[in-house]
């Protein structure tokens, strides 16, 4: 099948996996308490509730409410966050680029640190180089995420101050615009190469402790990846015709050993999202991790909601590329059914 | 989906001649290339730290209240700053659309003005708005009681540069009237006022629907009663009845030391010195900093990035080796922690477990012994890690709290004696108690009392069952309730009526919805006493009137009255001139400076 028609189908399908989940996710909302606690100040009467309840649809049932929601979405309409007091819609775009600019910086860490380590001890099979990236992998695969971050946060914010909590310092942040929201995009756009750099700062510890994991899970599968392509007689072969060995990396096994190693970065994206949550809390990030975290243990429902539909049209379509690169790393693969 | 079509490789080229070039090439980089070397890299590396640092310090000069570098020094952080560290942020930011007991009332005192205001030293209310506190002795309150009439200062700026007049005052007043909203305390005033008038451009008159000595610290305290900018609501969305305003909700324009800067959501609002204040001005602009992780907020505070914490006597601990960490317990919050009985409870409606009957609680000798099980000493030593008094029914400080007044001390022996006239004790019960989950104050009460009982005896079982804050508050809300007991603090109220009529009235807020009438032995008695206090402007004759009656409501107790904690303020030691007035539902920033 050609890709143009793949992805065409794929997205046409996008929609109504989307409706599937939100769909499942809204009706086990209830489990958790009404959604009308959230709007709720402490000791009022049952008047006052059924007046919140009413002017929030909560009193009508529970197909209505979520038809009443998907046409919202439909028109803009994501309901209104009690955690936030205020429109869903006006809060999530910052949330969204918030998370978005972690996650990217810590996807980029994760990709260069994880194919670099693979390669490098790939490279040097058990040779002491191997060993020691072999013990900086599994440590980061193994350890507890929150208990990591905590430990980075005591170490670089309160021993050494080289990492501040937070997205930025308030008064750097206020002197330029923000037209995209990328506080780093911004700040270029802005020439501020202070508030550009206050930016880098606050993003470098949450950002390597996010990628921790994703970098060990990474660099493991091309350090094997390499050293099963290193294996193949087309590399002694190269070898036999003069190139150099780095060539011989680069030109050849890597680009081999890369195959695997795209659907495992594909998957390393779930694993990204699922860090927001840990990583945006400890660190202070104001992203969607942190709000939909605060929104479940509050049942705002319509936040709840809000972060369901974007992390699962993000899941999808980061899917979708990752079996677009597959086909182009690996000319044997077909895309289709 | 994709799928793998197996291809041959061809591995002809396999069978050639081996070249001498060996796997670890000393000049392969990471990714296969050539390797730069170790100099050009740890040059670039420093290069790029110092410039970054001297490109973000040069751009966070001092007096713009930059961050300052430095943990553990004593230089002060965020100078013209002053930044409060809170769990939880405001639900909303207008007025008419908050409660007393809500985050949104402490940043509205911080930014709109009333029209009397309560000092940092003192319970008497002083001038603000108005120029004179209305007295019958200075003339300005009726012989009978229900006329106040408040003189308007001139020269009040708004902070969207209008002037306040006596119609501003009544057009703030109405509107809360207006919008009635559910979230809002409209009856505060509704309950109370019959009538407002503007006299003239700078006279306010009140007529109130019987006497009301509340009235005054009412006027002082509650949200609905701040000062709004009528141009600036009727330029966002107006006034509509039982509509909320989101602009209003969302942003403040009032005549108070601060003004409103931004809120970004869950992370902060912003405020900055009103330089036409019509007062003291304040000398540092303000931020209140939402951290609701306690790891989060110890850490900020060692490191120096916040100035006040909310009190909580948890942080005690894991502070007080912090050098430059004050403390201040000047005081008890106006939040006493307490346990109810539901005198209405529906037996099919109980939880599962539960074996108490109908009545359970309509017996007097039941709920003292509840009391006398109690340990009180436990829940101040360990609930509140000491910063804290065993309570009685009026917070001290409050006009008509009386230290000697009789109150409940642990005594199993009577405990045990009350259980068995009233025939429980061989019988035994089980109980469910509802309290918010993660309460680091209000889940204590309930397992203290768990194991004051369950250790008295082993046929008494009591379940502590921990919800959500918003499950809780949505079952608190119901009527009937659906439990048998549960676990809170009380709102806070600068006026002793506004206790009692809540708390203890046999047809106030809390006496209709759990059934007081089923309870005591004289309802009438203390309702009658509980009215006149209220409807006197005598203090002595208030003070002796509450005097009689707490001894009734010790007598047939409708609550276990679990403890006052104390008003512990954690603060930087460089805040200067740190004072606070607990009668006060948050410290006011423009008192404060950093040295």
């Amino acid at each position: 099948m050609q890709v143009r028609e793949y992805v065409i189908r794929r997205l046409l399908k996008l929609p109504l996996v989307l409706i599937a989940i939100t769909a499942l996710v809204f009706g086990l909302s209830r489990v958790g308490g009404s959604p009308i606690g959230i709007y709720l100040e402490h000791e009022m009467s049952p008047s006052e509730m059924a007046a919140l309840a009413e002017r929030y649809g909560l009193d009508k049932s529970l197909p209505e409410q979520y038809v009443a929601w998907l046409a919202g979405v439909l028109r803009g309409d994501l309901g209104w966050s009690g955690v936030s007091v205020a429109p869903v819609s006006e809060v999530l775009p910052a949330r969204f680029v918030a998370t978005m600019e972690l996650a990217i910086v810590a996807g980029i860490i994760t990709i260069v640190m994880g194919i670099g380590l693979g390669t490098f001890a790939g490279a040097r099979r058990n040779r002491l180089a191997d060993h020691i990236t072999r013990v900086f992998t599994i440590s980061g695969a193994s350890l507890p995420l929150f208990w990591f971050a905590l430990l980075m946060v005591i170490l670089f914010y309160l021993v050494i101050p080289i990492a501040p909590l937070g997205r930025f310092d308030p008064n750097i942040y206020s002197q330029i615009a923000h037209p995209t929201g990328f506080y780093t995009i911004d700040a270029l756009l802005a020439g501020n190469i202070g508030a550009f750099f206050d930016a880098l700062r606050h993003l470098a510890l949450p950002a390597f402790v996010m990628g921790i994991e994703g970098t060990a899970v990474i660099a493991r599968m091309m350090r094997s990846s390499l050293v099963e392509e290193m294996e193949e007689d087309y590399v002694d072969a190269a070898r036999a015709k003069g190139l150099p060995e780095r060539l011989v990396i680069k030109r050849h096994a890597r680009r081999n050993a890369l195959v695997p190693t795209v659907t495992v970065i594909g998957l390393g994206w779930g694993l990204l999202l699922q860090g927001t949550v840990v990583i945006e809390t400890v660190f202070r990030w104001p992203g969607m991790g942190r709000w939909a975290t605060t929104a479940v243990l509050r049942g705002d429902r319509a936040t709840i909601m809000a972060f369901i539909l974007v992390a699962g049209v993000i899941f999808l379509v980061v899917n979708l590329i990752v079996d677009i690169i597959y086909a182009y790393l690996d000319r044997r693969v077909v895309l289709g059914e | 989906m994709v799928r793998t079509r197996r291809h041959r490789v061809d591995r002809s080229l396999t069978r050639q001649a081996a070249v001498h070039t060996t796997p670890d090439d000393p000049t392969v980089g990471p990714f296969g290339g050539r390797r730069p070397s170790l100099r050009v890299v740890l040059g670039s590396l420093i290069a790029l730290a110092l410039f970054a640092q001297a490109c973000t310090g040069a751009a966070t000069p001092e007096d713009e209240g930059g961050e300052d570098p430095g943990p553990g020094t004593s230089e002060v952080k965020n100078p013209g700053v002053f930044v409060h560290a809170l769990g939880g942020e405001p639900e909303g930011l207008d007025p008419a659309q908050t409660s007393d007991g809500g985050y949104g009332n402490r940043v509205i005192i911080q930014v709109y003005d009333f029209l009397v205001d309560l000092p940092i030293d003192s319970a008497e209310p002083e001038p603000m708005l108005a120029t004179e506190v209305p007295t019958q002795e200075n003339g300005l309150v009726s012989e009978d009681g229900l006329v106040y009439t408040f003189p308007i200062r001139e020269g009040v700026t708004f902070h969207d540069g209008t002037d306040l007049t006596a119609e501003d005052v009544k057009y703030s007043w109405d509107r809360v009237i207006t919008m009635n909203l559910p979230e809002g305390q409209a009856s505060t005033l509704t309950n109370i006022i019959e009538s407002t008038r503007v006299v003239d451009e700078f006279t306010f008159e009140v007529t109130l629907q019987h006497p009301a000595s509340y009235f005054l610290t009412t006027v002082a305290y509650s949200p609905p009663a701040a000062v709004v900018s009528p141009d600036a609501v009727e330029a966002n969305g107006g006034v509509q009845a039982g509509e909320p305003n989101r602009w209003m909700n969302t942003n403040m324009v009032g005549t108070g030391p601060y003004r409103f800067v931004s809120w970004e959501r869950n992370e902060r609002l912003n405020f900055e010195i009103f330089e036409d204040y019509w007062g003291e001005p304040a000398t540092l602009d303000a931020r209140w900093e939402v951290v609701p992780d306690n790891n989060a907020i110890v850490l900020g505070m060692r490191a120096g990035d916040y100035d006040l914490l909310e009190p909580t006597p948890q942080y005690v601990e894991e502070l007080q080796s912090d050098e430059g960490v004050c403390f201040d317990d000047t005081g008890f919050l106006l939040e006493p922690l307490h346990l109810a009985f539901n005198l209405n409870i529906q037996e099919d409606l109980l939880p599962d477990g539960d074996t108490i009957p109908a009545d359970f609680f309509h017996d007097t000798r039941v709920r003292q012994a509840f009391n006398f099980a109690f340990d009180y000493e436990a829940m101040v030593n360990a609930g509140l890690a000491g910063y804290g008094a065993p309570a009685t029914y009026l917070p001290p400080d409050v006009l008509g709290s009386d230290p000697n007044a009789p109150r409940y001390e642990q005594d199993l022996g009577r405990a045990e004696e009350l259980f068995r006239e009233s025939g429980w004790w061989d019988r035994g019960f089980t109980v469910s108690i509802l309290v918010e989950e993660g309460n680091p104050t209000f889940t204590p009460v309930g397992l203290i009392l768990k194991d004051s009982l369950e250790a008295l005896n082993p046929n008494f079982r009591v379940n502590v069952l921990q919800v959500a804050e918003t499950q809780f508050d949505e079952a608190h809300s119901q009527t009937p309730f659906e439990y048998a007991m549960w676990i809170k603090n009380a709102d806070p109220f600068l006026d002793p009526h506004y206790f009692m009529d809540t708390y203890f009235h046999p047809d106030g807020e809390w006496g209709e919805r759990l059934g007081f009438r089923n309870g005591y032995q004289d309802p009438d008695t203390i309702a009658d006493l509980i009215d006149r206090a209220a409807a006197s402007t005598d203090v002595a004759e208030r003070e002796e009137l509450y005097a009689q009656v707490l001894p009734l409501l010790y007598e047939d107790p409708m609550w276990i009255w679990a403890a006052d904690e104390s008003n512990l303020q954690i603060f930087q030691c460089w805040v200067e001139d740190f004072a606070y007035n607990p009668l006060w539902v948050m410290p006011r920033w423009k008192f404060y400076s950093k040295g």
